[in-house]
């Protein structure tokens, strides 16, 4: 660890010192052209948010950046303008812009991806064939040009002056979204972005990651604007912030890949650049564009920084061993060791888990009834899960299971019926406010986030967990902080109990089924449940290690206190370790008991277990 | 007509399935059983060419096809039922049926069609109807006179009884068993407590975290109980 | 009326990009660029002398005459997309997420403009019709003979579409892609072939709708992508999944256009339509979604 950040302290110091003996030896010319590479760069740092995070496309980022250009200049300009100083005109340039998202935004939170896109493109000609088309605006009178701002005491005149002043905004930027992607919003925004369903179940409200996703582009758009305007005395030509532009502007964060912050300004410099390095080759920012954005399929989400990345990591990964556990005692690996680290992670998970009254039924279901694709999916279904207690649900493939448990979570509404949790009817709430009362629920496919960690993709699930507001989030402000912390230590734990602690740093991809498995459920596990809703926990697991899974989900039931109602197709392993048992069949609950009740059920021996179906002599029913 | 040898098949990087050895001859009915998650239907669209085959061979009438693109692989005899029966719900259910008869020519689809009505008279009746307005049962007959159509030597079914009566899947059971006798090649994999479709099975066998654990009739059984 | 006459355009628009919508589940967004390359490639083969800067205005004068012109164009523009369709339906391609296939529609997108504009010198002025210049009057309203034969344009490719999609194996295959992707590759539906086709079809007719728009709204390509984002925004009035309420969407287009030129919301700026036109056509749009309450929370947005 010393070594590396070592390397990193030299390396900073010999490019800062590149940089400034460039800085005062580059002809005019080129520092403006910089200059237009750094404010590029504040810019797409805004779509970084939307497309890289939130995976939303928009297409209408370089038309706000103008407007906030132009609108920032005529403000500050003396004689047709208003003649406001250049704070004022800045708040002004950048509120405008941050409304005009919101609007979009929130007109389309709700909605398929394709009205975002095809909105965001009417916005942006929308501002072409209004802003930039408005004399006024755009017009470059020679009489009422736009002076050099003077901020903090520091006129800065000099293109010297200026570019470090644009360079000081970038930086700042990089920090906030640094210190925003490590707090729970942006892991909440990235896991609203790569899977919707998963989220709301943590307790993310995909709407407002998404709206929040694209306040943030207009503010760094806004942003951008607004440090461009005062770099030249006139406006500038409205033809490099075209829709094509914006496309453009898009390929840089998708050539980049989401998952550096650094590498976004880096690209965006290219981009500004390499058409003036090159100039005897006429590159024009289009190709470039076009060229970012096919790299940018073919390596996916992660894009170029992920390849650099992913190399570095299987460098190191190749030396190193997994944290916390020292290969070289042999001791780390005894039983009693690892039953001592498994009592103590069972602690820190208890303390972390909130206190929930123990109010009789926990979860009750009335007649639910829900047809769809032209099949009834459920017919009068009715459940009750008691508190404290480990209830089973079984049934052949096609009964409705995952049906239900979506109705259950809240991410399908039902034709009649209603769901009861903690004594209050919920059938009206959305999955992320069932997630705060605390149901917490994982799916049948694995729906972890393969480009992360499981560290990573642990905390994802901690939203909840975690108090304080975005300021305070960003500004590490104690309770956020004493939070986070909090949760580490609780993902640490669960990582523990689950068995993949050592394989916190490692992509959640190079794992395998059984392992990603777990890796869900710790997710959920760390949203502060009472209520467990498992989806075939066990599934791809062999006849050992879902043995294994199954101890520790009687554990937690009975060590945490937590209540459980499990889906699984291992019926030996829910007949020996659940306290009451459903049985779901082609829609309809068609035995409901103890577990020696529904094995000697007729109904359930015909259409599931089979007629020869001989419960072995070690299944008891639990009391 | 089919064979398995040592096949280690996944979608992406980490593979599914692990040396898998598997031999099925004409008329034969095989039928695999598994838990969720364990590769059944990685198993069968391994023989349709839909996977990455990173390890073995899948051999067809003697001949390797193991990279042969899936349209090639149903040309040469070998027809899908999918999981949860995918028919297409906007067309009618002749045109469904037509889908599956892009590998046989034009000539021949007319006759393919009043076979497929013998074996199944229900669809003719409904022959216009639109094919999302079907009951599952019908639906799943659909799904299965669809693959007949392009003329195949093994049929592939996955999941032939998922959310259906049993009676509805004896009725089918019964058509395959006919098909079988006819000369017929059937590999059915289901989830392990249905017992139905392996009681007309010739082999049985059981796949588990990828891997086949036995090969006996008795020792599957037991497993399946087990678990 | 005249408002019809005028949808012709972005009814050519439509119905491609509902096609490859209903095939692929992304947005056409090549079809934006195989316009605006056909609109420049047309110019530069019917009207350009070979003088860079110069350019003459008198048809058959440049490289080719009208008509062998624009089959050129269409089949440049058939090749373009046979391109894409092979790329984007091969068996890598085919299971990427969605957000890569829009990623990589756009990429082609800003491509073609990229070269077009590097290659082809852009100019500002239309070009005459290629139906010539008679002009009828009707019910007190101006129709051009460009704005009728595209029309009529129009409705034999619906009519040859429809016929194809109902009638023919073909039209089978494609509805049950439009189904379903992964159940048509199961059963032997030919994916590729499809796909490739659907695609070239589509890019075909964006490629003859770029060289008729030369006509009418010149080669600027912020003027084309206008009207191509028109289009689009019209086709979403079915959710990009429905040929006949997108044609409808681009009647009320037309209609709404002509109104607005014509004065009937009183003398605005062009801005200031631009702004009424757009802001009426997506309160359309969400209002009729906003009538179909969620019953389901999706995985994916895109």
């Amino acid at each position: 660890m010393a070594a590396t950040m070592k390397r990193r302290a030299v390396t900073g110091a010999v490019l800062a010192a590149v940089a400034a003996v460039w800085l005062f030896t580059a002809p005019q010319y080129w520092l403006f052209t910089a200059t237009t590479g750094l404010t590029l760069g504040i810019s797409t740092l805004g779509l970084l948010v939307l497309v890289g995070w939130a995976r939303e496309v928009s297409l209408a980022q370089a038309g706000l950046t103008a407007t906030a250009i132009y609108l920032c200049g005529f403000a500050m300009r003396s004689g047709a303008g208003w003649n406001w100083s250049y704070l004022a005109a800045a708040a002004f340039g950048v509120g405008v812009v941050v409304v005009m998202s919101l609007l979009v935004s929130l007109s389309t939170a709700k909605l398929s991806g394709i009205y975002i896109i095809i909105l965001t493109l009417a916005l942006q000609v929308t501002i072409e064939k209004t802003f930039f088309s408005n004399i006024k605006l755009v017009e470059t009178d020679p009489e009422h040009t736009i002076h050099r701002p003077a901020l903090f005491g520091v006129h800065l005149a000099s293109d010297r002056a200026y570019f470090l002043f644009a360079l000081a905004v970038l930086v700042l930027g990089m920090v906030f979204l640094a210190r925003l992607r490590a707090s729970r919003f942006g892991r909440g925004l990235m896991l609203a972005g790569t899977d919707r369903q998963a989220a709301a179940s943590v307790g993310v409200s995909p709407w407002r990651a998404k709206i929040f996703a694209f306040a943030l582009a207009g503010f760094f758009a806004g942003l951008a604007g607004v440090v461009t305007a005062p770099l030249y005395p006139t406006p500038p030509s409205y033809i490099s912030y075209l829709s094509i532009n914006s496309l453009v502007y898009l390929a840089i964060p998708v050539l980049a890949g989401f998952r550096s912050i650094v590498a976004v300004p880096v690209v965006a410099m290219v981009f500004a650049v390499t058409p003036q390095a090159l100039e005897h080759y006429h590159i024009s920012p289009l190709m470039l564009g076009a060229i970012g954005l096919l790299s940018g399929t073919l390596t996916g989400p992660t894009g170029v920084s992920g390849l650099i990345l992913a190399w570095i990591h299987s460098r190191r990964r190749s030396r190193g061993a997994p944290e916390g556990v020292d290969l070289r005692d042999p001791t780390a690996w005894a039983e009693d060791a690892r039953q001592e680290r498994h009592a103590r992670a069972l602690a820190v998970l208890e303390e972390y888990l909130p206190e929930r009254s123990d109010v009789g039924d926990v979860l009750v279901a009335n007649d639910v009834s829900i047809a769809f694709g032209g099949l009834q999916a459920l017919s009068d279904v009715s459940l009750t899960v008691p508190t404290r207690k480990l209830v089973g649900l079984i049934g052949p493939n096609g009964a409705g299971k995952s049906t239900l448990f979506d109705i259950l979570n809240g991410l399908r509404q039902p034709d009649r019926g209603s769901v009861l949790l903690f004594g209050q009817d919920v059938s009206q709430a959305s999955p992320w406010n069932r997630a705060a009362l605390g149901l917490s629920r994982t799916f049948q496919s694995s729906r972890v986030n393969l480009d992360l960690t499981v560290g990573e993709n642990l905390m994802a699930g901690a939203y909840l967990m975690i108090p304080g507001n975005v300021v305070e989030a960003v500004a590490g402000m104690p309770r956020a902080r004493t939070g986070e912390r909090k949760a580490q230590e609780a993902a640490r734990a669960v990582a523990e109990l689950l068995d993949v602690a050592g394989d916190w740093d490692e992509f959640v991809r190079n794992l395998d089924f059984g392992a990603q498995r777990r890796v869900e459920i710790g997710r959920s596990l760390l949203s502060g449940p009472r209520l467990l809703l498992l989806d075939e926990p066990a599934a791809g697991l062999d006849a050992t290690e879902a043995t294994a899974l199954f101890a520790l989900i009687r554990q937690l039931e009975q060590d945490l206190g937590l209540t459980v109602l499990l889906v699984e197709h291992y019926v030996k392993a829910v007949l020996e370790n659940c306290d009451l048992i459903y049985v779901l069949s082609r829609g309809r609950i068609i035995a409901a008991g103890s577990a020696a009740e529904v094995a000697a059920d007729p109904e359930v021996r015909a259409v599931y277990l089979g007629e020869d179906y001989q419960p072995r002599e070690e299944v008891r029913a639990d009391a | 007509m089919l064979e398995l040898r040592g096949i280690r098949a996944g979608y992406g990087r980490l593979p599914v399935l692990f040396d898998v050895d598997l031999s099925v001859e004409s008329g034969q009915w095989l039928t695999v059983v598994g838990a969720n998650g364990a590769g059944r239907s990685t198993l069968l669209k391994t023989i349709l060419g839909v996977t990455n085959v990173s390890a073995g061979d899948v051999m067809f009438g003697r001949q390797r096809i193991t990279h042969l693109a899936t349209y090639d692989r149903i040309a040469r005899g070998i027809a899908m039922v999918p999981e949860g029966r995918r028919i297409f719900p906007n067309l009618s259910v002749k045109e469904n049926l037509r889908t599956g008869a892009n590998t046989i020519a034009k000539r021949d689809v007319a006759g393919q069609l009043e076979r497929v009505y013998e074996v199944f008279p229900i669809l003719d009746s409904r022959s216009g109807q639109r094919a999302g307005s079907l009951s599952g049962g019908e639906q799943q007959m659909l799904a299965v006179g669809r693959a007949l159509m392009s003329r195949p030597q093994l049929l592939l079914v996955d999941e032939l009884s998922l959310g259906l009566a049993p009676l509805v899947v004896a009725t089918l059971t019964e058509a395959l068993q006919k098909l079988c006798a006819e000369g017929l090649a059937v590999i059915v994999v289901d989830e392990v407590h249905v017992h139905s479709s392996t009681a007309s099975a010739s082999q049985r066998l059981v796949l588990e975290k990828g891997r086949f654990v036995a090969n006996s009739a008795a020792e599957a059984e037991r497993l399946a109980t087990v678990l | 009326m005249l408002g019809v006459a005028a949808a012709g355009l972005y009814g050519l628009l439509a119905v491609s990009l509902v096609l490859t919508y209903r095939v692929s589940r992304t947005i056409g967004f090549v079809h934006g660029g195989i316009a605006v390359f056909a609109a420049h490639f047309y110019w530069w083969l019917t009207y350009d002398s070979g003088v860079r800067g110069r350019f003459n205005p008198n048809a058959g004068q440049g490289r080719v005459g009208q008509w062998p012109g624009l089959l050129l164009v269409v089949a440049a523009g058939a090749l373009i997309g046979l391109l894409y369709g092979l790329t984007v339906t091969g068996k890598r391609m085919g299971n990427w997420p969605r957000l890569n296939l829009t990623v990589y529609s756009l990429a082609w997108l800003l491509g073609m403009i990229a070269i077009t504009q590097t290659v082809i010198e852009p100019q500002s002025t239309r070009i005459p019709s290629i139906f010539g210049k008679r002009v009828y009057r009707l019910f007190g309203g101006v129709i051009t003979i460009h704005q009728v034969a595209t029309l009529l344009i129009l409705f034999a490719i619906i009519a040859a579409l429809a016929f194809v999609l109902m009638r023919t194996q073909t039209g089978v295959n494609i509805r049950a892609v439009a189904d379903d992707v992964e159940a048509s590759r199961f059963v032997g539906v030919p994916l590729t072939k499809v796909g490739a086709g659907v695609y070239a079809f589509s890019a075909a007719l964006s490629a003859f709708a770029g060289a008729l728009v030369t006509a009418t709204v010149g080669m600027l390509v912020p003027e084309l992508l206008t009207v191509f984002l028109r289009a689009l925004t019209v086709c979403v009035l079915g959710g990009l999944a429905s040929f006949s309420l997108a044609l409808l969407g681009c009647v009320l287009l037309g209609v709404g256009e002509s109104f607005l030129t014509a004065g009937v919301f009183g003398q605005s700026s062009i801005g200031r339509q631009e702004v009424i036109l757009m802001t009426a056509l997506f309160g359309l749009v969400l209002l009729i979604n906003r009538l179909r309450p969620i019953k389901v929370l999706e995985v994916e947005t895109l």
